[in-house]
């Protein structure tokens, strides 16, 4: 009998868990749905990323390229271009998209950022 | 002995507490540890989950790409990922915000692509021949209607306006040399001690080559409609009458074509 109660306890304990976390993560969540370039999924990212070389095929800025890649999270901006083009290729983008994603990735291994000034 | 088991079997049943203390528990637990140890995370989103100022800075890049590629069909196939009813309006908008930060590159931009979301429109063309389609249905043709803005500006018509609702407001219309409205053309008023700066298309409700400026009676305005525009000195609200007799200050409508 006794055995039986602390088995049944325990047994509530975990169905009032499992409903905790349901609630909690589905019903309840506490964080916001609005979310970061960063936390877009990888075709929109490519997609960020096509936008970003479109610029800069017609600014040639790519200090301005780099601010925008920062966005998406990655430590080293070639490395969301790196990404963008594998999902390019899986998604079959058209060749002059290739060429301008290619073309992004090329100018931003030859830059070197501009260090900061610093006060004396 | 038989006396005491009878005496606990026929004695009220107690409900069994510990079951729904156990439950409360574990609840407690649960929310604990989804809401404060392990929040839910959201991750492969699309863009409408963007924050709104990430979403202002999505937009941005969405019009700086169509200035380099003139995609507009492009342009609006990511705008739409916004889910947004009114892109145009939005555009438009932000594009007043980013000049009033003094970012005249993004507001072009901005209310260029706003103006040209705007005029893009589904042209249904039916072929002048008798004979019908095979599956009786007209030849639908999408026409991106992109206006061409270089070349300087002349005004062509001027006229004031005594209507009691645009009371002293500046209206201006741009056409291309094409006789389209043109939109995202910097338009620079300038006056005693003032001077403002705004685009065509912000307001693709009325036209997209139109602009307006509310001008205070009594003051003069000089107007410049684009690089190397024709500049125009001396404007200012004319005296008009009401049907009444009471004077009020009138509105001036420009007309610029290329």
């Amino acid at each position: 009998m006794r055995s039986w109660r602390i088995l049944g306890f325990g047994l509530a304990i975990v169905i009032g868990l499992v409903a905790g976390l349901l609630a909690g993560w589905l019903l309840f969540p506490t964080a916001d749905p609005a979310t970061s370039p960063a936390d877009l999924r990888a075709d929109y990212k490519a997609d960020y990323v096509l936008m970003t070389a479109e610029i800069y095929h017609q600014d040639g800025n790519l200090a301005a390229a780099t601010t925008r890649l920062s966005e998406l999270g990655e430590d080293d901006p070639i490395q969301a271009v790196q990404a963008a083009i594998l999902t390019a290729q899986d998604l079959g983008y058209a060749q002059a998209d290739m060429q301008l994603l290619a073309g992004l990735f090329t100018g931003l291994q030859t830059y070197t950022p501009v260090p900061l000034e610093t006060q004396p | 002995m038989d006396d005491d088991y009878l005496e606990r079997d026929e004695g009220p049943r107690q409900p069994p507490w510990f079951l729904l203390t156990g439950v409360i528990v574990g609840l407690l637990i649960g929310l604990l540890i989804s809401m404060l140890v392990i929040p839910v995370k959201y991750k492969d989103t699309a863009p409408v989950a963007l924050t709104d100022g990430d979403k202002g800075s999505y937009r941005l890049m969405i019009a700086q790409a169509y200035r380099a590629n003139q995609d507009l069909a492009r342009a609006i196939s990511r705008i739409s990922l916004l889910q947004d009813p009114t892109a145009a309006d939005n555009l438009a908008a932000q594009a007043q915000q980013a000049l009033s930060s003094g970012e005249e590159q993004a507001a072009r931009d901005l209310a260029g692509l706003a103006a040209a979301i705007s005029t893009y429109s589904v042209v249904q063309v039916t072929t002048a021949d008798p004979t019908p389609p095979v599956d009786g249905t007209p030849a639908v043709v999408q026409i991106p209607t992109l206006m061409p803005t270089a070349g300087p500006f002349l005004v062509v018509d001027r006229q004031p306006v005594c209507d009691g609702a645009t009371s002293g407001l500046l209206q201006i219309e741009l056409r291309d040399r094409e006789g389209y409205p043109a939109p995202g053309v910097q338009i620079n008023v300038t006056w005693d001690g003032g001077v403002d700066t705004f685009f065509t298309g912000l307001k693709p409700a009325i036209s997209t080559g139109y602009a307006d400026f509310q001008m205070t009676p009594g003051v003069s305005y000089n107007l410049q409609v684009g690089e190397g525009g024709e500049t125009l000195t001396a404007i200012s609200a004319p005296d008009c009458t009401d049907a009444s007799g009471n004077a009020y200050a009138g509105g001036v409508k420009l007309v610029f074509g290329q």
